[in-house]
């Protein structure tokens, strides 16, 4: 029964990174209609400028250089829109992809040509601390991504669904033209939102390697997993994406501990999103897909 | 037929370097003229797939990966090198049913997301199972190839130039037949194409096993090359987007794309070791900078310049092509540009005569 517990608190626990994950990959996707690919190298390099040059050049105290980090995230997200994914955009889905893809491939191969293949440990500014309660236990740094989480989901449902701003973000996706003509700022709005998107990449990039080492290429198998849940929801839902991010969670972490193989959580990834695609959305997968002209 | 005989003349002239290649170089590089031609047959296999009928896959590494583990359990079972070839390709073919089936009812970024997950799922388990690689690495024989010995690199790489020279040739046939015709349909226009009476199941999973069939092809050419099984790690998700950029920074619509992308790359290894560059640095840069130009590739640059230079020689408009352009700068082409010239003022009530030579390879 413990044992389950335990399996069920590191599934939450590696959920909510998936969670972070799919609602910078969503936010991305309601405002561009692109799937950003290049979303966990972009938290990856941004962890990178955190631990090696933040903390470790410029010794700045962990919660300023968290900070700090947050905002090489926005900018990079700021970057990649402006200069690479918004010029594609309208020469469709074979371009962005390849162009995120790109853009993967660079971010990760900068940070081995920065900082070398070394995989150090980093700081967290939540401590490691363990809370024991019902024969189980959880981490300060796990609580405090759990907190993250929440907070982050829920104010950007409120400012999505509930906000003139969201209403503006989902007219510029639909036609940016239009939106433009009722006096929207359009160039202002789409970068504010790649620059929370790449923020939570970061976020998510640093809260999710403390828990592992700095590994250049491992979240991007994160992105994979926080997929299938963004998935769920058609790009579209960021409460189905949190939901969905947890359960996969779960079900990785459960995988793993009963069946006993490190490998198999990918194999679940795969069928998961098979039954997703196949049984729960077949036939909405077009809906939201449509980008009109500039 | 003197046209004829002058757009074939580049296609003869890069098979004379390829087969005269081995005997003018040292043996150092002919290891990488090998990889050259296995990269060649991947970047290939995705041209089929993704240039002509659209499907994005990026989990191409694990067709490849397979190639190398079966392949090897064949040869050290003492089944003949063309066989294995044979029988992996058919293997893998039948693999690719996994992608080919979510293919008929998912389109775009959800496709490209399954095979995502499915590079990722062979990399960390099905590679990792006991009946394919396992654990540790095996040695892989140069068994001979129809007698011939493939003990030394060269050998290998003509045994493998030969079967990348047959694989372009079904390639080259396969565009101008009907199905390559109906592979460019589905791309296009899937709905257009299913109200013509094309059946969308058939090509979409004939287009997914050539392509499979292809890579594993290529696969055990690798797992001979190097001689051993590398780690699963080698045919993972990065590999997959690598292999990806091949085709796309060569050519995504052109089989002569595939075979530039690959020996680029190929050769880009020890080029970027002497820079101390990563290659998938370069490569990720070398990608940015193609979607960015708009066009189909080097190739398609290439062929956007002399058509330029031609253009603005004839005093022609600017047209746009390849596969990054928007359907509304393409649509704007129009109709190929008759070329009418008069010798001499026309007397009146006199009847013109126009002969129209379509341009070579120019508009499909």
């Amino acid at each position: 029964m413990s044992q389950l517990l335990n399996y069920v608190v590191a599934g939450l626990s590696i959920g909510a990174i998936y969670a972070l994950m799919s609602i910078g990959v969503v936010v991305i996707y309601r405002i561009s209609r692109v799937v950003n690919l290049a979303h966990g190298a972009m938290g990856i390099f941004a962890t990178f400028v955190f631990h090696y040059e933040l903390v470790g050049r410029l010794g700045l105290p962990v919660p300023v250089a968290f900070v700090g980090a947050l905002g090489v995230g926005a900018a990079l997200g700021v970057f990649v829109e402006r200069a690479l994914v918004g010029p594609v955009r309208r020469d469709g889905i074979l371009a962005t992809l390849v162009m995120t893809v790109g853009i993967l491939l660079v971010l990760t191969e900068l940070t081995v040509q920065f900082w070398g293949p070394d995989q150090p440990v980093i700081r967290s500014i939540f401590s490691d601390r363990t809370i024991r309660f019902a024969g189980t236990g959880v981490t300060v740094h796990q609580l405090g991504t759990a907190v993250f989480v929440a907070a982050l989901g829920a104010g950007l449902y409120v400012l999505l669904n509930r906000t003139r701003y969201g209403r503006a973000i989902e007219a510029i996706a639909m036609d940016p033209g239009a939106a433009r003509i009722v006096g929207l700022p359009v160039r202002r709005i789409t970068t504010v939102t790649w620059a929370i998107g790449g923020a939570s990449a970061a976020l998510a990039g640093m809260l999710y390697i403390h828990l592992n080492t700095l590994e250049q290429f491992s979240l991007t198998f994160v992105l994979i997993s926080s997929l299938v849940a963004a998935v769920l929801g058609g790009f579209n839902s960021l409460p189905l994406a949190v939901a969905g991010s947890l359960a996969v969670g779960v079900s990785f972490s459960l995988a793993q501990g009963y069946l006993n193989d490190p490998g198999i959580g990918d194999l679940i990834v795969f069928a998961a999103l098979l039954v997703v695609l196949l049984v729960f959305r077949s036939g909405k997968t077009t809906a939201l897909d449509t980008v009109s002209e500039f | 037929m003197k046209a004829r005989l002058r757009s074939r003349l580049p296609v003869l002239a890069a098979g004379l370097v390829a087969v005269a290649f081995p005997f003018v170089t040292s043996p150092g590089k002919h290891f990488y003229a090998v990889l050259a031609v296995i990269y060649s047959l991947v970047a290939l296999s995705l041209v089929v797939l993704t240039g002509w009928t659209g499907q994005i896959s990026l989990g191409h590494a694990a067709f490849l990966g397979l190639g190398v583990y079966a392949g090897q359990r064949f040869l050290h079972a003492g089944v003949p090198f063309p066989v294995v070839l044979v029988i992996v390709g058919l293997a893998s073919a039948a693999l690719s049913l996994v992608l080919a089936v979510p293919s008929l009812r998912l389109r775009g970024v959800y496709l490209a997301i399954v095979t995502l997950a499915f590079g990722a799922a062979c990399e960390r388990y099905i590679f990792k199972l006991g009946f394919l690689r396992g654990q540790l690495a095996s040695t892989v024989g140069r068994p001979s190839f129809f007698g011939i010995s493939t003990a030394s690199d060269r050998n290998l790489y003509l045994v493998a130039l030969a079967v990348l020279v047959v694989a372009l040739a079904a390639v080259a046939n396969l565009r101008r037949s009907d199905l390559g015709r109906v592979f460019l349909a589905v791309r296009d226009a899937e709905d257009a194409a299913t109200a013509l009476g094309v059946n969308l199941a058939r090509s979409k999973v004939t287009a997914f096993a050539i392509s499979a069939a292809m890579a594993a092809t290529a696969g055990v050419f690798y797992a001979v090359l190097f001689q051993a099984t590398p780690a699963p790690s080698q045919f993972g998700v990065l590999q997959s987007l690598f292999l990806l950029a091949l085709p796309v920074v060569g050519g995504l619509e052109n089989p002569a794309g595939a075979v530039v992308g690959g020996t680029l790359f190929a050769f880009a290894q020890p080029v970027c070791n002497a820079f101390g560059l990563r290659l998938f640095l370069v490569t990720g840069l070398l990608v940015i900078f193609v979607v960015l130009s708009r066009s189909d590739g080097l190739t398609g640059l290439v062929r956007r310049f002399v058509k330029g230079f031609g253009d603005a020689v004839h005093g022609e408009a600017r047209a746009r092509y390849g596969s990054f352009v928007p359907e509304s700068a393409a649509a704007s082409n129009g109709a190929p540009h008759p070329r009418v010239r008069l010798d001499a003022p026309l007397p009146a009530g006199s009847c013109l005569v126009v002969r129209l030579a379509a341009s070579s390879g120019g508009v499909s």
